[in-house]
């Protein structure tokens, strides 16, 4: 049954894709995006399908060329890593949508066909990185995803795009070099190198100075990619010249896929006792996680270019994630699994909407969105309703998982970190406000000052609003953050059973 | 949940989102039938607990209905019908349906039975608020309602952190009695003290509630403020600190008033001095004393909306609202000037007014209490409200001088709003029974005794004269333009500091560390991967500088400077057997640190 | 000049009313005749100067010192 090889599936269609595109982009260019459309959905529904199963029947394995682990390279499907990659695949499928117009605007004609197969590619690597139980596939489907996403950065070929590209080159470089000396080092004292088998021959080496050292390199290298501060100096710039709908995709996966390795390497290769009591990395990280969220947030405010804003909110948001992690509860780890799918939907949509005013008028600064309500509604209302979700309002998501986050602290006799997660909301609330109140209330550079932007009739050039392509996607993430924040059961559910998998073992 | 009504506040957040999608007659109609629809729906709901709903692992109570939550939400519905009835001229959609969310909330909030849901609304409220203060027109709208918003969050931020522990260590949400003793239940007073307006966390009020429309002024007046009573109501009656502070409350506006030149603002502080005796009536905890304040919410919102509602005529005609531009408007606004006259006389407390059979619970229970200090304090507030407010604003406003302005009357839908309002607060003065059925305890309370009335006059006529002596004898001071410092200069100045810190320091830090990551290291690089050899030579140089002195340092000074210049220079320099050897011993050195690791 | 005859009249019958009335008094100085009077009137000054001559000169400033 073809259902049986989904796991390699998934892999698979978005990685022939980027085969087929440049092939089919030689016949004709304007099908390229249609077969990275095809591809993308059909790795979206694949991974709904696999949640799915995984939650009717549990684990699936499934040992590529049929060689058994530890020799031969399994594929695992959990509770966390099939939430991961219905995320990582949807957020994909909508950014393809969105980037037909998108890229137009942005990046030459003749390269499109390029640019499309590097992106599928740079699907193929993150979703290869979710899917595989073996550390060196996932050192494998790294560099793949590394590589095609400098690749992208740079796409546009403006100037300060090759340059940030050129910086995250060497920093991810580093940071991949430092990941596969952790797994050599590894797979020189265990001999194996897939996931539940180094879970099991581990614990009886926890003190070899290897070990320990492979850690510290693991914690390292991913923290990089994770960017977490203060190694994070690559991101700002990644994201703020990176092609639009590029800048999202990477906002609301690259990351998210790296914590979601450090969560695999500390709680599945590793385990709860290691974390705790022979190395005391949940210490460690939980303060530089503190300063990544108060920093993050802090330089957010002094921004003044949308993206670069958006950037540095990252940042903390990324803070959030770790720290639900280091408290090791269930309340607070639900959390942080609850904010990668949240934060992929709200800064998926920040950054869509970006790209949407980027598009119709090529504004880029905070200043320059004076009065943008009344030209694009729907947009800035999407733009309002995740901002919102980033400050914490009730029946958006992002209340969902700071509520979480924040029980799981003062569970776990930690209380004194609640007022640091909501000092943040306030500081986040100061920027998004700030803009909010730019878009709504400023009059238009030109205009007369008349009340709020839902006035009627309309302001002078009347609504200008982005083409649909990429209205449609932008909506139906905003969208998201609310139904996920009212109803959030499922979404609660989902990642609870990701928590409890993680804290309690394989 | 077997029950054939629906939650009172879906009714306003329906209204809201339709509003949004009509125009003209029609819109104005179903504006008005919100509140009644509400009112009805409200009517037919039995007392009780309705409307529960799963969420995040606790149970979220949307109907916890008895006499105290149906007593606000039978007002809140009255005043919103009154204050969509005074903003029909307002033709921005959004005006009115943020409006609506804010009522909407407030009624949310007054049935709320947890906590949870009772943070949802007052995160709405905020949220609605702060919009209502950026639909001003003022310059100073857009910043005033940033800081609303700081403010309400950091509230909220309160709420959330002692909600959050109290539902951990009690373990249900359920919101009822807490009373003071937990941190959780520090934080959630400080949090509902924010809201109220207590001296030190009240300066929010004057800041933004002046920069609102006219129309957007009577919600906003209301609902906050009252919902923060209601909850204090609901979680600490009885707290003795509250009835100080609700005692100081009552009695610091009135300076601030007496000085105040924008109307708006003086309303505003008459506001805080009205919150104090409802703060000063919960501290006190009686049942009569909470019939008071119970009692003092329903009134205070109709004659304080008819205040603001005649304030907000006068600026809608005039486009002015310092008393330094008003005075004299009495012939030409005869009608906004008696409706203004009506809300005076009934806030300072005369008798056949609603404020008469209100205040004078909360100041009955302090006798009964025998709390002398704080029946002095309330009775001096009496005073201090009459002569700031009272007096003040009708007399600035409509008499004083002449200020040439002859603006229209109010328009008829305000003046219909206003005479809704005057008709309850006369109504109520002269026949209490229908308030007293509202209250949560049985009243045995009789208001009009003659020695009551009275007292009140003496105290009122003679404060009356003291003014018109004032006035006789040019003592009273002309009002100036100027701003006047409150509490919020700590955090206005504050502000402009931390903003300061953070886009010239903290920004500089970030690029600092950005430019020598990226431009210094791989610059340093380069020059280093041109020629390693003399590079090490010169780094090793450096090192000898150090530690040298004198003479020798000089020598070896010259040498870098030398081995710069000549840098890249040629690679295949000789070298001395030293050098060699050095090199030789460094890697057994690491040689044998590593077979050690292992 | 009639609305001023109203008002001492007013006055004066509020003072002479005192006289006839049964008060229930909770605190011994409200017994005093006159004393709502009093209190009026002097908390009424007390105010006057207290807002003009101790919290202006603290709290006044310019109009545009916020300007922000």
């Amino acid at each position: 049954m073809i259902a049986e090889h989904f796991p390699i599936l998934v892999i698979l269609t978005p990685l022939l894709s980027a085969i087929l595109i440049p092939l089919v982009g030689m016949i004709r260019r304007q099908l390229c995006w249609h077969v990275a459309f095809v591809a993308s959905h059909i790795g979206f529904l694949i991974s709904g399908w696999l949640l799915l199963r995984v939650r009717d029947t549990g684990r699936i394995s499934y040992w590529l060329g049929g060689w058994e682990p530890p020799w031969g390279i399994e594929y695992v499907l959990d509770d966390l890593n099939a939430l991961v990659l219905l995320v990582i695949s949807f957020i994909a499928f909508m950014s393809v949508l969105y980037a037909r117009k998108s890229i137009e605007a942005e990046i030459e004609p003749v390269r499109i066909p390029a640019f499309y197969s590097i992106f599928m590619l740079f699907v193929t690597g993150l979703m290869g990185i979710v899917i595989t139980g073996d550390v060196f596939n996932l050192y494998v489907f790294l560099e793949i995803s590394s590589l095609a996403g400098y690749a992208l950065i740079a796409a546009n070929r403006k100037k300060e795009a090759l340059l940030a590209s050129y910086n995250y080159l060497i920093l991810g470089t580093i940071a991949a070099t430092f990941i596969l000396i952790g797994i050599g080092y590894l797979y020189m004292v265990t001999g194996s190198l897939n996931m539940a088998d180094l879970r099991e021959r581990l614990p009886s080496l926890y003190h070899s100075k290897v070990v320990l050292t492979a850690f510290a390199f693991f914690t390292v290298g991913l923290s990089l990619k994770l960017a977490l501060f203060p190694l994070h100096v690559w991101l700002p710039n990644a994201y703020t010249y990176a092609p639009s709908v590029v800048s999202a995709v990477m906002a609301a996966t690259a990351t998210k896929v790296g914590a979601y390795v450090l969560l695999r390497i500390m709680f599945t290769v590793f385990s709860v006792e290691f974390d705790l009591h022979v190395v005391s990395i949940t210490s460690i990280l939980l303060f530089l996680s503190l300063t990544a969220i108060v920093a993050g947030s802090v330089l957010a405010i002094a921004q003044t270019n949308i993206k670069r804003m958006l950037a540095y909110s990252s940042v903390g948001q990324i803070g959030y994630i770790v720290l639900g992690a280091t408290i090791v509860n269930e309340t607070a780890m639900t959390g942080s699994i609850l904010h990668i799918l949240n934060h992929a939907l709200m800064k998926g949509t920040l950054f869509f909407v970006a790209g949407c005013v980027i598009y119709k008028t090529g504004i880029k600064d905070i200043s320059g969105l004076k009065g943008m309500a009344r030209r694009m509604p729907f947009s800035m209302a999407a733009f309002t309703i995740a901002g919102l979700s980033m400050v914490g309002v009730p029946l958006t998501v992002g209340f969902v998982s700071k509520w979480h986050i924040a029980l799981g602290a003062i569970q776990a006799d930690m209380w004194y970190l609640v007022p640091v997660i909501l000092l943040s909301s306030l500081l986040t609330a100061v920027y998004f406000g700030r803009v909010i109140e730019t878009i709504y209330f400023s009059k238009e550079p030109g205009a007369k000052k008349s009340g709020s932007g839902l006035n009627e009739p309309r302001g002078r050039a009347g609504v200008q609003e982005a083409p649909f392509g990429m209205l449609l996607p932008t909506l139906i993430l905003a969208a998201l953050c609310i139904v996920f924040g009212a109803a959030a059961s499922t979404s609660v559910s989902y990642a609870g059973a990701a928590a409890r998998l993680l804290l309690g073992g394989m | 949940m077997t029950i054939s009504t629906f939650p009172p506040f879906m009714v306003f957040f329906a209204g809201a989102l339709m509003v949004l999608l009509l125009k003209g007659r029609l819109r104005s109609a179903v504006l008005m039938c919100i509140p009644v629809i509400g009112f009805l729906n409200l009517i037919s709901t039995p007392e009780g607990t309705h409307w529960t709903v799963h969420f995040l692992e606790h149970t979220l109570i949307f109907g916890k209905v008895d006499k105290l939550s149906l007593a606000f939400g039978a007002v809140y519905h009255l005043i919103t019908l009154i204050a969509v009835i005074y903003s029909l001229h307002v033709r921005e959609r959004g005006h009115h349906s943020v409006s609506l969310l804010l009522s909407g909330s407030g009624v949310g909030a007054v049935f709320s039975g947890d906590l949870i849901s009772l943070f949802i609304f007052w995160e709405i409220m905020a949220v609605a608020g702060t919009l209502l203060v950026w639909m001003g027109s003022g310059r100073g709208a857009a910043p005033a309602g940033m800081r609303y918003f700081i403010v309400h969050l950091f509230g909220g931020l309160f709420f959330l952190f002692g909600a959050l522990l109290h539902i951990q260590a009690t373990g249900t949400a359920d919101f009822g009695f807490i009373g003071l003793g937990s941190l959780a239940s520090w934080l959630l007073f400080i949090s509902f003290g924010i809201n109220c307006a207590w001296p030190g966390l009240h300066a929010w009020i004057p800041d933004a509630y002046p920069q609102t429309t006219p129309a957007g002024a009577v919600f906003m007046w209301t609902f906050t403020t009252k919902t923060a009573v209601f909850v204090l109501l609901r979680a600490f009656p009885g707290t003795e600190l509250l009835i100080w502070i609700g005692a100081v409350m009552a009695v610091f506006p009135v300076f601030f008033a007496l000085i105040e030149n924008n109307l708006r603002r003086v309303l505003a502080y008459g506001l805080i001095n009205q919150l104090g005796f409802m703060v000063a009536g919960i501290g006190i905890g009686t049942p009569l004393s909470i019939n008071g304040t119970v009692s003092h919410v329903i009134c205070h919102i109709l004659y304080n909306a008819l205040l603001v509602m005649s304030m907000g005529a006068v600026l809608h005609r005039t486009g002015k609202i310092h008393c330094t531009d008003l005075g004299g408007l009495c012939k030409s606004m005869p009608l906004t000037t008696a409706f203004c006259i009506v809300g005076a006389v009934s806030i300072s407390g005369f008798p056949l007014f609603s404020g008469f059979v209100s205040k004078s619970m909360v100041l009955e229970a302090a006798g009964i209490g025998q709390m002398a200090m704080v029946w002095i304090l309330l009775m001096i507030a009496v005073i201090g409200d009459f002569q700031s407010v009272g007096i003040k604003v009708p007399y600035r406003a409509f008499f004083a001088h002449d200020a040439g302005l002859s603006p229209k009357e109010a328009p008829p839908h305000m003046l219909a709003a206003m005479g809704i309002a005057a008709f309850f607060c006369i109504a109520v003065g002269v026949y209490p029974s229908v308030l007293y059925a509202m209250l949560p305890y049985p009243v045995d309370f009789q208001p009009y005794t003659a020695a009551h009335v009275v007292t009140t006059c003496q105290l009122l006529l003679f404060g009356a004269l003291a003014y018109l002596l004032f006035v006789r004898f040019g003592l009273l001071t002309p009002e100036r333009r100027a701003t006047n410092l409150d509490a919020d200069w700590f955090y206005r100045k504050g502000a402009q500091a931390f903003m300061w810190v953070v886009n010239r320091p903290a920004a500089r830090v970030a690029q600092w560390f950005s430019a020598a990551v990226f431009d210094r290291m791989p610059a340093f690089l380069a020059w280093f991967g041109r020629n390693p050899l003399a590079a090490l030579k010169i780094g090793g140089d450096l090192i000898l500088l150090f530690f040298s002195s004198g003479q020798h340092r000089q020598k070896i000074a010259q040498r870098i400077k030398q081995e710069k210049e000549i840098f890249p220079g040629d690679i295949m320099k000789r070298w001395p057997v030293g050098t060699s050897v050095l090199w030789v011993t460094m890697f057994l050195l690491a040689y044998l640190l590593v077979y050690y690791l292992k | 000049m009639r609305m001023k005859l109203l008002f001492s009249l007013l006055l004066f019958a509020s003072v002479v009313a005192e006289f006839f009335v049964l008060k229930h008094v909770y605190f011994p100085w409200e017994d005093v005749p006159l004393f709502y009077a009093a209190f009026g009137f002097v908390a009424f000054v007390l105010f006057m100067l207290g807002a003009k001559y101790v919290l202006l000169p603290i709290v006044r400033r310019g109009e545009t010192y916020y300007d922000d």
